[in-house]
């Protein structure tokens, strides 16, 4: 769940900043420029060459962008032709990204019918938890990204209505384009939300047999402890409380911290220690020698 | 009769003969030869654009444009742009930096610069740039960047091929 939070927290940490950074780098040459068509060449090759819908998806955002910038840039040379064949370009951008929005997220959806259909032995269950806790944030990039593009379309697209020298035609298309705009990000995000749901349903269903898993080990694990740290099952009682096995443990061994008790350690209930371990967050204060016995145990 | 026999056997060793040096099997071979030769000399030719490019090298032509030409071997893509003449060659290196986006460039010379886009599909563009009487040349030349070392040798091949004139 920790890792999902962060995961989550830096793909947007990582979309927020990665758009601040474009939109003060964003450089376009003139589409005047005679190195102006070599330009859209390399464009179009670095998209040929980008295989990920996602990476596809920036791109676009990104050409788009431009051409909006370039049309600026032609309107205020005077040129309201160029401007508004660029403009048009700029709706093209728009509705191709619609499309790879779209696409990505039947991707996704076909990976998490992919991950929960097909029966599996526990090591690929394992592998695929893991994936799906990659995946999921996916979903929720891509919500931020509809919203984040649809806003920025929206303020670009307002900014340029607003010009006197905009052709009347080119208005007309704008203006259209902004109305659809609109549906079409909420259509997507409710989409998008629908996706998210489904994601939470499949995602709840290997949370329940969790338990049982831990109940097994326990059983599975009973080894006669010594003296003193076979106090330990007082104070550590058998809980799938991670936390409140680990402040036990370290109470334990905060108790046999004195050098006359230290063998104590070399014999701590291996039920602790391999529930601690099973967990991933082994106590540093721990006999190494008990971790890799514990860790064994675990992997089997 | 004997005379008519001479004759006639004249005749036909004539027609075989002349039948022999206009074979309908050799010369469509010759000229199957003719064109290999020289679609093997010369893969590529533009006289307005003054551009020459020998042998293919496994790459195949893509587009032609009002000021560019572009070819392709698998991953390698290859843009030959044609500029008005300038000496200026840091302006050109700069507008096509410009226009890039968001890059890391790798090395600048005064006829080099190889750069690389920062997306998370990075892409590594070299940029040669020839200045002769008439014109100034740009060959770019865009790969994965991961793929830089594996396309390396093809690069220069289509270097070694290309000829402006």
């Amino acid at each position: 769940m920790i890792k999902k939070i962060t995961a989550v927290a830096l793909a947007a940490t990582l979309l927020t900043i990665g758009q601040a950074a474009y939109a003060e780098e964003t450089t376009v040459i003139s589409a005047d420029s005679e190195l102006y068509e070599t330009v859209r060449e390399m464009e179009e090759a670095t998209y040929d060459l980008t295989e990920d819908v996602e990476n596809k998806l920036e791109l676009h955002e990104e050409y788009a962008e431009k051409r909006l910038l370039e049309a600026e840039e032609q309107l205020d040379q005077g040129d309201e032709a160029s401007a508004e064949a660029l403009i048009n370009e700029y709706s093209e951008y728009l509705d191709q990204s619609a499309a790879l929005l779209e696409e990505a997220a039947e991707e996704i959806d076909q990976e998490s019918d992919h991950a929960t259909d097909e029966p599996t032995d526990e090591s690929t269950e394992a592998e695929e938890a893991e994936e799906t806790e990659e995946e999921r944030p996916d979903l929720e990039v891509l919500q931020a990204r509809v919203r984040a593009q649809a806003e920025k379309s929206s303020a670009n697209l307002t900014r340029l209505l607003a010009r006197e020298d905009l052709p009347e035609s080119a208005k007309a298309g704008i203006a259209k384009a902004l109305e659809n705009k609109g549906r079409a990000t909420e259509k997507r995000l409710a989409k998008l939300e629908r996706k998210a749901a489904k994601w939470a349903a499949k995602e709840s269903v290997p949370s329940i047999e969790e338990p049982e898993e831990t109940n097994e080990e326990v059983i599975d694990a009973p080894e006669p402890v010594e003296d003193p740290v076979e106090k330990a099952p007082e104070v550590l009682p058998e809980t799938d409380d991670v936390a409140t096995e680990e402040q036990a443990m370290a109470r334990v061994t905060t108790e046999v911290a004195d050098p006359d008790e230290a063998t104590a350690e070399t014999v701590k209930p291996e039920k602790e220690i391999k529930s601690a371990d099973k967990k991933q967050k082994p106590n540093a204060n721990a006999n190494a020698k008990a971790k890799e016995k514990a860790k064994g145990k675990g992997k089997k | 009769m004997n005379k008519i026999i001479v004759l006639l056997s004249m005749v036909l060793l004539t027609a075989c003969s002349t039948n022999t040096e206009t074979s309908p099997e050799k010369e469509p071979s010759r000229v199957e030869d003719d064109q290999t030769m020289t679609e093997t000399a010369l893969f590529f030719q533009s006289e307005e654009k003054g551009i020459m490019i020998e042998e293919a090298n496994n790459f195949s032509f893509v587009a032609e444009k009002s000021n560019t030409v572009s070819f392709q071997k698998e991953d390698l893509k290859a843009i030959i742009s044609v500029l008005t003449p300038t000496n200026d060659l840091t302006n050109v290196k700069q507008a096509l930096k410009d226009g890039s986006g968001n890059i890391t460039v790798i090395e600048e010379t005064d006829g080099y610069l190889a750069f690389q886009s920062n997306h998370a599909e990075p892409i590594r563009t070299e940029v040669y740039l020839t200045v002769t009487g008439s014109h100034t040349y740009v060959t770019t030349f865009m790969m994965k960047a991961p793929e830089y070392e594996q396309y390396f040798s093809d690069i220069e091949h289509f270097r070694d091929a290309l000829t402006f004139y």
